[in-house]
C-alpha cells in the first residue's frame, strides 16, 4: 500500500476528536429508570472513568469514516503505477526521431533535449535526476561512439538505448575548429602534461575540431587573433596581452575567493573547478596525484571538455558502440516519489471515498436507531 | 412483545384473569372440606332436597339406592397475595410495566384460590405502608381485591419492619405470596420475608425481572435513574460486564437466603408468556401437594 500524497495522512490526526469526544463526553447520556442502581453504584468512579469508551461500536465507525476519509486524500492504493518513461534525445536525433518523438509527447512522456555537442553523459544524469521513481530513462539517439564521453555517470535507473539512423553531423558541414592554449612555467610542467591529456582525450570525442598548443614560457606573447580557451599554469600573474587576447574560457592555477562557485566536483564530492565569473575558472589545486586524485579519472577529461566552447560540428565519429558500453554506471541512490496525475488520485482515492460514506452511514443509522431505542 | 391482555387488565382485570387461569390451573393444594372436586372422600345417603345432579347414578344401577359422592374442596386455605407497589415496580420493558404484570398475576392467583373456596386477601405495599384487605371468602371479597388492584399505581419505598409486622404476621396462618421485585435499599424485603416465613406463613416469592434489567444489554453509556430514591449513576458500556455479574451474584445470595429461611422464590422474566409466568408461579404449590398427599 503506497499513498500518493503522504500529505494527506496528517488527516489521520482527527481521530482525536472522535476519541476525545468518546473519553470526555459531556453530551446528556441516555437516562434509563430502572428499579434499583444498587448494582451499578458498586463501581468504583474512577475505574468507570479509566474505561468510558463509551459506544465502542459507534465510535469505531466514526473512526473508521475519518481514517477512510484521510487514506482518500492521501490516495493510498494497493501497487504504485508505472511512472512515465523520460527521455533523452541528443540534437543529432531530433530530426530522425521526430514521429516518435511526436507520439511520445501526445503520451505525456517527458522529453529532455540535449545541447549540441557530446557527449550525452551529462544530459542523461540531469533526466536521472529529475525522473519519478520507477520511471525508466530512454535514450534515443544513433549508436555512435561520438555521444559517449570517457566518463559513464551514475545513475539511480537503468537507461534503454533506441537507435535512430541520423545523419553525422560535419557531414557536409564546414568543420569549426577550436585552438586550446596552454601556457605553464617550468615549474608546473608536469601540469601541464596533464592537462593536455585531458584535452587529448577531449579532442578524441570532438574529432579534429580541437588544436591544442602548450607554451613552456610565461613571457610568449599571445598568437594571433582570439585565444577561445586559455589555461595559465603559472604562479605569475596573467598579462594584460593574454587576458585581451582570451575570448573563451580562462583557466588559472590555484586560489579561491569566497565569490567563487563550484563549477565541477569529483566523484568523491570535492570541488575540481571553482568559477569566478563566466568563463573564469580556477583550479582547485595543482594538477598533481597528491592533491588531486581526480585528475587520474575519465571525470577530468570530461570536466576539462565541457569548459571547451561549442559547437563542434565536425565529422562525428559515427563508429558504433555496444549496448554495453552505453549503459550506465548503476547507483543504489533513491529518489524523491513523483507527483501523481489526477486520474492517478481519483482511481486510488474512490475506494476510500466509499468506505467513508459507508462508515457515515452505518454511525448515522446506529445513531437513528439508538434514539428510536 | 406487550400483551394485549396487559391493557385490557386497565379495564376490566376480572376478565383478563379468568382468560389467564383458564388455561392453566389446576388445584394448588388439596383441602380438608367436604364437597365436590375431583378427589373421592366418601359415599352418603341422599338426603331430600339435595341437588340431584350430586347422585352417583352408576353406584343408583347397581344399588337401587340413592348416594352421594363425596370429595374433597381443592382449597380451604388462606391465600394472601402481597403486591409490592414501590415505585422500582414502575420499571418498564417493551412487555410492559413490572406493575402491570404483578397486578395481571395477583388477580390470577386470587381468582384460583377463590375457584378452590380459599378465603383471600391483599396487601398493598407503597409509599413506606400498607393497604391491608384482610382475607375473606366469597365473590364479593374476590370483586373487592379485583377492584383495589385495578388503578394502582407505583410509588414509594418498601416500609420498615415495625410497621409491616401488624400486618402481616397476625391473623389465620395460610400462604403468602409477594409479588415483587426484590429492590430492597437495605435488607427490608428479606427480613420481613423471613419473618413472616417465621411466623407459619407459608411463603412464595414471585419475583419480576426485566429482561435488560437481568441481561443489562443498554448500548452504549448510560445513566440510569432510580425509580425509588432519584439516584443517578453513570455506567458506560465497558462496565455492562460488571453490573451483570454484581447482579447474578447478588441474586443467587438471595435466594439462597431466602430458601435457608423456608422461603421459595421463583424468578419470573417480563418477557414470559402470562400463561408461562402463572404455571411457574403454581408450580411449588402444586409440587408441594402432590409431595404430601
Amino acid at each position: 500500500m503506497t499513498p500518493l500524497d503522504p500529505r494527506g495522512l496528517a488527516a489521520l490526526a482527527a481521530l482525536a476528536l472522535p476519541l476525545a469526544l468518546h473519553l470526555w463526553s459531556s453530551r446528556p447520556r441516555r437516562v434509563i429508570r430502572v428499579g434499583s442502581v444498587r448494582d451499578a453504584a458498586g463501581i468504583p468512579a474512577a475505574r468507570r472513568l479509566g474505561r468510558r469508551l463509551d459506544d465502542p461500536l459507534r465510535f469505531a465507525l466514526r473512526a473508521g469514516a475519518l481514517v477512510a476519509l484521510a487514506l482518500a486524500l492521501a490516495g493510498l492504493r494497493a501497487a504504485p503505477p508505472a511512472p512515465a518513461a523520460h527521455v533523452v534525445v541528443p540534437a543529432v536525433a531530433e530530426s530522425a526521431a521526430a514521429p516518435l518523438l511526436d507520439s511520445l509527447r501526445a503520451g505525456g512522456v517527458t522529453v529532455h533535449h540535449v545541447a549540441p555537442g557530446p557527449p550525452v553523459w551529462p544530459a542523461l544524469a540531469a533526466a536521472d535526476a529529475q525522473a519519478a521513481p520507477g520511471a525508466s530513462l530512454v535514450v534515443i539517439a544513433p549508436p555512435w561512439a561520438s555521444l559517449l564521453g570517457a566518463y559513464r555517470p551514475a545513475l539511480t535507473r537503468a537507461a534503454t538505448w533506441r537507435d535512430v539512423a541520423a545523419r553525422p553531423p560535419g557531414d557536409g558541414d564546414a568543420p569549426a575548429r577550436v585552438t586550446a592554449v596552454i601556457v605553464t612555467s617550468a615549474a608546473r610542467r608536469a601540469e601541464g602534461r596533464v592537462l593536455r591529456a585531458a584535452l587529448e582525450a577531449a579532442r578524441a570525442v570532438r574529432g579534429d575540431s580541437l588544436e591544442i598548443r602548450e607554451l613552456l614560457d610565461t613571457d610568449a606573447a599571445p598568437p594571433v587573433g582570439s585565444v577561445p580557451w586559455l589555461a595559465w599554469l603559472s604562479e605569475a600573474p596573467l598579462p594584460a596581452a593574454w587576458r585581451a587576447a582570451t575570448a573563451g574560457t580562462l583557466l588559472r592555477a590555484g586560489g579561491t575567493t569566497p565569490a567563487m562557485s563550484v563549477r565541477a566536483l569529483d566523484d568523491e564530492g570535492r570541488p575540481l573547478l571553482y568559477e569566478a565569473a563566466p568563463g573564469d575558472l580556477y583550479l582547485a589545486a595543482p594538477l598533481t596525484a597528491q592533491r588531486l586524485p581526480a585528475i587520474l579519472t575519465a571525470r577530468f577529461a570530461d570536466v576539462v571538455a565541457g569548459t571547451l566552447p561549442a559547437p563542434v560540428t565536425t565529422a562525428a565519429d559515427t563508429t558504433r558502440v555496444s549496448a554495453a558500453q552505453r549503459a550506465p554506471a548503476r547507483s543504489t541512490l533513491q529518489a524523491a516519489p513523483a507527483d501523481p496525475s489526477p486520474r492517478e488520485r481519483t482511481e486510488a482515492a474512490f475506494p476510500w471515498w466509499l468506505l467513508a460514506v459507508a462508515c457515515f452511514a452505518a454511525e448515522r443509522a446506529s445513531t437513528w436507531r439508538r434514539r428510536r431505542g | 412483545m406487550r400483551d394485549p391482555r396487559l391493557l385490557a387488565a386497565q379495564r376490566d382485570l376480572l376478565l383478563v384473569a379468568r382468560t389467564l387461569v383458564d388455561g392453566a390451573l389446576v388445584g394448588v393444594h388439596p383441602s380438608r372440606l367436604p364437597g365436590s372436586g375431583l378427589e373421592f372422600s366418601q359415599y352418603r345417603s341422599y338426603q331430600p332436597g339435595e341437588d340431584l345432579r350430586r347422585v352417583d347414578w352408576k353406584l343408583l344401577a347397581r344399588s337401587d339406592r340413592y348416594f352421594i359422592r363425596e370429595a374433597e374442596r381443592e382449597t380451604a386455605a388462606t391465600v394472601r397475595v402481597v403486591l409490592d407497589a414501590t415505585g422500582s415496580m414502575a420499571h418498564a420493558e417493551e412487555e410492559g410495566a413490572k406493575l402491570d404484570v404483578a397486578r395481571v398475576l395477583a388477580a390470577a392467583l386470587l381468582l384460583v384460590a377463590h375457584r378452590q373456596g380459599d378465603a383471600i386477601g391483599l396487601v398493598i405495599v407503597r409509599d413506606g405502608g400498607a393497604d391491608v384487605l384482610p382475607p375473606l371468602h366469597g365473590s364479593r371479597q374476590l370483586h373487592r381485591l379485583l377492584h383495589r388492584l385495578q388503578d394502582l399505581t407505583a410509588h414509594g419505598a418498601w416500609p420498615d419492619w415495625p410497621r409491616l409486622e401488624p400486618l402481616l404476621v397476625p391473623g389465620a396462618r395460610g400462604i403468602t405470596v409477594l409479588l415483587t421485585d426484590l429492590h430492597e435499599a437495605g435488607r427490608e424485603i428479606r427480613d420481613a420475608l423471613r419473618r413472616v416465613a417465621a411466623a407459619g406463613h407459608d411463603v412464595l416469592v414471585l419475583a419480576l425481572e426485566g429482561r435488560h434489567e437481568r441481561d443489562f444489554d443498554y448500548e452504549g453509556a448510560v445513566t440510569l435513574e432510580d425509580l425509588e430514591t432519584g439516584e443517578r449513576v453513570a455506567v458506560s458500556a465497558a462496565a455492562r460486564a460488571e453490573v451483570r455479574a454484581r447482579r447474578a451474584a447478588r441474586a443467587a445470595a438471595l435466594r439462597d437466603e431466602l430458601l435457608a429461611a423456608g422461603v421459595q422464590v421463583v424468578r419470573l422474566g417480563l418477557d414470559a408468556p402470562l400463561e408461562e409466568a402463572l404455571r411457574r408461579a403454581l408450580e411449588p404449590r402444586a409440587r408441594a401437594a402432590r409431595a404430601g398427599r
